[in-house]
């Protein structure tokens, strides 16, 4: 298990985390999703040892990081989002070498070393320079080495970060394997690769956490909106305002207007059926609706919606 | 701390930094030894190490400059800060590397008092002291092209540092030549140099002050050096 108390990071004036307070409980996989600066990199450092934190505490299985670092890292295998490689050994060395550093002996970890490589697949490609490795052989590679030492608790920070479609199927396909058998922690900015892998979410945006739980439990929580798409026939200022006056409208967005014809886009909220009101609405204000559909906000639109919103939240508050 | 001095090793011997130094070390070495010893005809070796501390300040920085440096650069470091090991082992590891690579050619000079001895009487005591001596100033001019490593922000700045400072410490020996002989800051700007102990050595006199000093100075810039690597993880 992974509690996290309290925990502030600065980086001189910017705030990278702050007091953030969560836990992961073991085994399965978790994810911790955030936009471009949310703070993810930062809270995986902290949790691998590689940066300290402000203030606040990291508990691995019981022991604190800052107080036990060793102890606690030889608990957790970090795969960065650059894989820190070195480009003149093959992977067979590199993973020698790491293995030795983690404190694997002897035939132990000739054994490691070569189990991981047959797990993540790059038996073929152990004997080459690491220089010469593609992307997903490096990311593969790098996923290794944070397993050698069988740690209890693996971090992955963006695994699937520039690799093609079928790369990151198969990065995925490696993760839901070890997630059987290890605590896995992801971090990404990307939310639909993540469905039907992970077992629970939590979103950072801004340094805090803005939502945490399981898939199904943040699509019930967060889908507070649905959409409904309507072409209608008349002026466009008039749509909108007819439309501004309906009760339960969160945003009109037009996406097109040709030959007097105008396609919109309407946000709502999920609770409410808008639809008569908008007929009514648009029939009063001599604009006929010439086509309408409901439509469903993805769960990758409404988290980039929360995510938007706290953007915007937080520059008023700068303001 | 063993891996990472035997990565460390096998890297620069990867790369051509490792055979460089020895190549160019050895080089000036057999030319130091051949001027004095067999067409100057002396038996004394501790002229030709006297004269090699100029040529290893001047090559030092060419295996230093990217002891840490290459792994900042790289994304390497946060291996090295995720491993179950401490900034200090992995510091010392580097430094052990960088030591070992420095020894080869110090044990290729150290075959010479004996083969230089079947042409004529060499006192080996004083050249295998001079040989400690000459082994420990490495050591110090190591640590502190280490420390320069680990604060400067590219491998040329590095360089430009390491080479800057060599040439300070020699300015300050010139200084001292320059003050009166036995005065109080003579002897201090000269022990600051580092290049103090070459006019002792040329003289045949090996002082346990400048071995003890040079010592200081590596331990001092070693620690240095972890303090740096350390504070890493704090920004």
């Amino acid at each position: 298990m992974i509690e996290i108390k309290g925990l502030f990071k600065t980086f001189g004036e910017t705030k990278a985390l702050s007091d953030l307070s969560f836990e992961l409980s073991d085994g399965g996989i978790h994810a911790i999703l955030g936009p471009a600066g949310a703070g993810k990199t930062t809270l995986l450092d902290i949790l691998s040892g590689c940066k300290l934190a402000d203030e606040g505490s990291v508990i691995i299985n019981g022991v604190d990081i800052s107080k036990e670092p060793i102890k606690a890292k030889k608990k957790i295998g970090y795969m960065p989002q650059i894989p820190p490689l070195y480009e003149d050994m093959t992977p067979y060395e590199y993973l020698v070498f790491v293995g030795d550093a983690k404190g694997v002996l002897g035939e132990k970890l000739y054994r490691n070393v070569e189990s991981v490589i047959d797990l993540v697949g790059i038996g073929e490609a152990s004997g080459a320079m690491i220089k010469k490795l593609s992307k997903s052989n490096r990311k593969k590679l790098a996923m290794a080495q944070a397993m050698l030492g069988n740690p209890d608790i693996i971090l992955l920070d963006e695994p699937t970060a520039g690799l093609g479609a079928a790369d990151a199927q198969n990065m995925r396909e490696l993760i839901a394997k070890l997630g059987e058998i290890k605590t896995i922690v992801i971090c990404s900015r990307k939310l639909t690769w993540l469905k039907g892998l992970c077992h629970d979410i939590t979103i950072i945006s801004g340094a805090e956490i803005i939502a945490q739980g399981s898939v199904e439990e943040l699509e019930e929580k967060l889908r507070a909106t649905t959409a409904l798409r309507i072409t209608a026939r008349g002026d466009e200022e008039k749509i909108v305002s007819a439309l501004e006056k309906v009760e339960g409208i969160l945003e009109c967005i037009v996406s097109s207007k040709e030959n007097g014809v105008i396609s919109l886009k309407i946000e709502h909220s999920s609770d409410t059926d808008i639809r008569d009101d908008v007929f009514n609405a648009l029939a009063e204000s001599g604009c006929p609706i010439l086509a309408m559909d409901t439509e469903s906000l993805t769960l990758d639109e409404v988290y980039l919606k929360i995510c938007s919103i706290k953007e915007n939240t937080g520059k008023e508050d700068r303001e | 701390m063993k891996a990472i001095f035997k990565r460390e090793l096998r890297s620069y011997f990867n790369n051509m930094t490792g055979f460089i130094f020895i190549s160019i070390f050895l080089c000036f070495v057999g030319i130091f030894v051949m001027m004095y010893n067999f067409f100057y005809m002396s038996s004394s070796l501790v002229y030709s190490v006297a004269s090699m501390m100029p040529v290893l300040a001047l090559l030092v920085p060419v295996i230093t400059a990217r002891s840490i440096l290459a792994d900042r650069q790289s994304g390497a470091d946060r291996l090295l800060y995720s491993l179950p090991i401490t900034s200090a082992q992995a510091v010392l590891g580097k430094y052990a590397a960088l030591l070992a690579v420095f020894a080869l050619p110090v044990a290729f000079m150290a075959i010479l008092p004996p083969v230089v001895g079947l042409f004529g009487e060499v006192n080996m005591l004083s050249a295998y002291l001079a040989l400690a001596d000459f082994f420990a100033f490495g050591a110090a001019l190591l640590a502190l092209g280490m420390f320069i490593s680990a604060v400067s922000k590219s491998a040329l700045v590095s360089f430009c540092v390491s080479y800057g400072v060599v040439v300070a410490l020699y300015a300050l020996n010139i200084l001292s030549a320059a003050l009166p002989s036995g005065s109080f800051f003579a002897g201090l700007l000269s022990y600051a140099s580092m290049f103090g102990s070459t006019d002792s050595l040329m003289y045949g006199l090996f002082d346990i002050r400048a071995l003890l000093y040079y010592i200081s100075i590596a331990a001092v810039f070693v620690f240095l050096t972890v303090r740096s690597f350390e504070k890493k993880r704090y920004v």
